[in-house]
């Protein structure tokens, strides 16, 4: 019925650039497109895709972004969020095992991972234990997802600390946008089974609702040797979100989720009789919800404002960890044009946060439970300096937070655009990494070394405990990027970015005297291996974004890494082992074969991880759907397809052995109704 | 968090998929002609075309020229741009660039007597005594009629019309 000519991708480009008010001769082809013949109800369904003022800014954002379509997820394969991760330049994944996984941007890589910002729908994803992100329970039903928005570098002005190396914004779909209903299933070798309803329907004149629950059960990784690792994972997860817009100048959104399941973990224990380890798998319970809501008021086309408040619970519970997180969390924020040529952005923000812990022998935090508050405002000036080419970015974040007090993190960014369909950017910012718990209050009794061993020529057992420090200070970087954005065919994309880190006082540890300590088992030695900021690092980095649309039926679209960290290591002992692939590629090709077949590669390569003792691997994901209906969806998924099995990462995290990834295979079905 | 949310769109989405404001608010317009019946004393004669007009300036860029080809109940659309409400005899729609705004009022009672149908995708137009006002709601084009403003009018809303339109009545 929509009776819609294929578009010159240039001119949507280039419209995208200019914006709505200055009109080039190249937009014309585009005028021919037609709606008239449709019904007022399909007017009204349809959605704009481009156009006002706020979206001019769309492919002139001065930073390295990149977005991952709903389309690019569903084409990948990927059936979580971690793994669609893999197809951003300047991001690294690394599957730890079946459940875990080493995610960061632009260097630092580690289970615990700490200079990224993960976001879902304005809600920070965020552990206070660590300042990471448990990535096993961070997930939603994957068809609900409209975008993933990935900066990289600092994105601290407006986001805050620990926007380090980049921010992860995950959006789900408004619920206007999923009227109706969805059922998925399927299942496979590694992917035992799962399956995901959704319902939207409306609820009155202007006001929507959907609602979802979906559930996955997945096979655990292998050990080395072959036998299974003990990482079997599984979780239900349900959620709604309602949006009533009573008029154009105010929109209401309350969203919520709610998830439980469990997350299999082998440890291996430390101790301090022979035969000094002890190997246990744990079924991580792993639970949590939130709330929250956000309202939208426009004054005026050229200011509106934002209110959004949200509680977040999160557990998890086994014989190592044993935690509970509640955030409280509230952030205003107002945007209004100034002057004519400025635009400005600024909020207000205030954190409460929550957590308790039960200490054990191995792993302990002081006090166990602890409360933190973290006020934040921020301000950027949106400048045009030159009406379509020039622009200046300039803002800072101010933060006030229970560990190092104030935070100053400003940044500065330049945009030139010398024609329409290219541009430039540099940026100069600093940014912050404020403590976590684990930084100035930890405890943990990492590992034994055993007597006569290296390092421990004594008849006792010595145990190397790594001790928090509150004298701990925030870890702090200067970044400088440059980027550059260009379309040198209509249909071609290219966008190069290049950056040079500075890290200053990062995490060591600093090893003290030895001195004995007597337990009912007997008496040990103890090295407390102390926090502090004794290192640096550098890193250059390089990453290109290649988008080429063959042909209708064809696209490829590859990201190219480059990260070399030259780490200066001062402190005597490294805290925790952070190691990014110098090298990475991803290539990935869309083909449609007629109207209802799809057929789709994507091929990766990692660099080797020295550190970690990991080698560089290729390989492959394959997928092949047939649409028999518009309605109806079937594809056949081959995961990790070149070998049979192989290693990605390893975290020393009560562990002392790598897992292994495996080829996986999965069925899955779609159905809209 | 959620301003930027706004700002970040992907800039390689997939080509055809796009489709611009202008166009839908385009194509509403010319089921406004279709849907509404204006008293025969407002045409010339039985073929004579309908006055398209658009007051202010002009944002429509190419979107518009589409409606300059069609025909509405055998009546051509012919579109044409003034800067000041002054000779409409031939003008039937009237579309009110939100650069009037501070006009509006004074405009509006210039107007009162004209049938002639008035369309603006300024803020809350139909509010302000705009017979239609054109809303962009998370992305979507939707319309608000002023009932009150069409009655007082020998304009005819069809009901298939008024059944989608969101209905708004003076304060």
């Amino acid at each position: 019925m929509i009776k819609r000519k294929k578009m010159d991708w240039r001119s949507v480009l280039i419209g995208l650039i200019i914006g709505s008010f200055s009109w080039g001769p190249a937009l014309a082809g585009e005028a021919s497109k037609d709606l008239t013949d449709l019904s007022l109800e399909a007017l009204m369904n349809l959605s704009v895709t481009s156009v006002s003022k706020k979206e001019e800014k769309v492919s002139q954002a001065p930073s390295a972004v990149f977005v991952i379509t709903q389309e690019d997820i569903r084409r990948s394969g990927a059936t979580n969020v971690p793994e669609a991760l893999r197809m951003v330049p300047g991001v690294e994944v690394a599957r730890i095992d079946a459940n875990k996984w080493a995610i960061s941007a632009r260097g630092f890589n580690s289970r615990f991972a700490n200079k990224l910002l993960v976001l879902m729908d304005g809600r920070t994803l965020y552990a206070n234990l660590f300042s990471g992100v448990f990535w096993d329970v961070q997930d939603t039903l994957i068809e609900d997802i409209e975008r993933i928005e990935v900066i990289r570098g600092p994105g601290a002005t407006l986001w805050g600390a620990n926007a380090v190396n980049g921010v992860i914004n995950i959006i789900t779909k408004k619920a206007r946008d999923v009227q109706g209903g969805l059922a998925v299933a399927g299942g496979g070798t590694e992917e035992k089974g799962f399956g995901g309803l959704r319902y939207g329907t409306k609820t009155g004149e202007s006001s929507f609702i959907k609602a979802y629950a979906k559930f996955f059960d997945r096979a655990g990784s292998v050990q080395p040797s072959g036998e299974k690792a003990g990482d079997e994972w599984d979780l239900f997860r349900t959620g709604f979100r309602f949006d009533h817009h009573p008029s154009t100048l105010n929109n209401f959104t309350l969203q919520g989720d709610y998830y439980q399941g469990h997350t299999g973990t082998p440890y291996a224990f430390p101790l301090l009789t022979p035969p000094y380890v002890a190997f246990q798998n744990e079924k991580t319970e792993v639970s949590g919800g939130n709330i929250l809501g956000r309202w939208k008021h426009v004054y005026s086309e050229a200011s509106e404002c934002n209110l959004q408040f949200y509680y977040d619970r999160t557990q998890r519970k086994d014989i190592l960890i044993f935690e509970e997180q509640d955030v409280f969390d509230f952030d205003f924020q107002h945007r209004f044009r100034w002057l004519k040529r400025q635009e400005i952005v600024w909020g207000l923000g205030y954190r409460l946060l929550k957590d308790r812990l039960r200490n054990n022998d191995l792993l302990a935090l002081y006090p166990s439970e602890r409360t933190d508050q973290l006020f934040s405002a921020f301000i950027q000036d949106d400048i045009v300096l030159i009406k379509d080419q020039w622009r200046w970015v300039i803002g800072s974040k101010f933060e006030h937070n229970d560990y190092t007090g104030f935070e100053f993190q400003p940044s500065t960014r330049l945009i030139y655009n010398p024609t329409p369909t290219q541009t430039l950017w540099s940026a100069i910012s600093r940014s912050v990494r404020t403590p976590s718990r684990v930084d100035q209050q930890l405890s943990a009794h990492y590992y034994t070394i055993i007597p006569g061993e290296s390092g421990n020529d004594s008849p006792f057992p010595l145990m190397i405990r790594v001790v928090g420090n509150p004298e701990f200070q925030s870890e702090e970087v200067i970044s400088y990027e440059l980027g550059y954005r260009l379309q040198p065919l209509s249909n071609l994309n290219v966008d190069l970015t290049g950056y040079y880190n500075q890290y200053d006082r990062l995490r060591s540890a600093s090893p003290g005297p030895v001195t004995m300590e007597t337990r009912p088992s007997g008496p040990y030695l103890v090295s407390n291996q102390t926090v502090d900021n004794e290192d640096s690092a550098e890193i250059l980095g390089l990453e290109l974004a290649l988008d080429w649309k063959i042909a209708d039926w064809w696209q490829i679209k590859t990201a190219y890494t480059l990260c070399e960290t030259r780490y200066h290591q001062h402190g005597a002992v490294a805290g925790e082992v952070f190691e990014s692939p110098a090298y990475q590629v991803s290539l990935r090709s869309s083909f449609n074969l007629g109207k209802t077949i799809e057929l789709d590669g994507w091929f990766r390569y990692v660099g080797e991880l020295k550190n970690l003792g990991i080698a560089a691997y290729s390989d492959l994901d394959l997928r092949l759907a047939w649409h028999p209906m518009k309605t109806l969806e079937l594809a056949l998924v081959g995961q990790n397809l070149l070998k049979a099995r192989r290693a990605e990462f390893y975290s020393p995290f009560f562990n002392y052995q790598t897992f292994e990834v495996e080829r996986g295979f999965y069925a899955k079905v779609s159905w809209k109704f | 968090m959620t301003f930027l949310g706004i700002l970040l769109l992907p800039a390689g989405s997939i080509p055809g998929e796009e489709i611009r404001e202008e166009q839908i608010k385009a194509a509403f317009l010319y089921n406004f002609a279709k849907f509404i019946e204006w008293p025969t004393d407002s045409f010339k004669s039985e073929s004579s075309p309908l006055g398209l007009y658009i007051l202010g300036t002009d944002h429509w860029g190419p979107y518009i020229d589409v409606l300059k080809e069609k025909n509405v109940k055998g009546r051509k659309i012919v579109l044409r741009r003034i800067s000041r409400p002054e000779n409409l005899e031939e003008c039937h729609i009237l579309f009110i660039s939100a650069s009037e705004r501070n006009n509006l009022r004074s405009h509006l009672a210039l107007l009162k007597n004209h049938n002639i149908l008035t369309v603006s995708d300024m803020e809350r137009f139909a509010h302000q005594g705009g017979m239609i006002g054109l809303i962009n709601i998370e992305g979507k084009i939707n319309f608000e009629v002023n009932i009150e403003t069409v009655y007082s009018s020998r304009l005819k809303f069809s009901a298939q019309l008024l059944k989608v339109a969101r209905i708004i009545r003076n304060g």
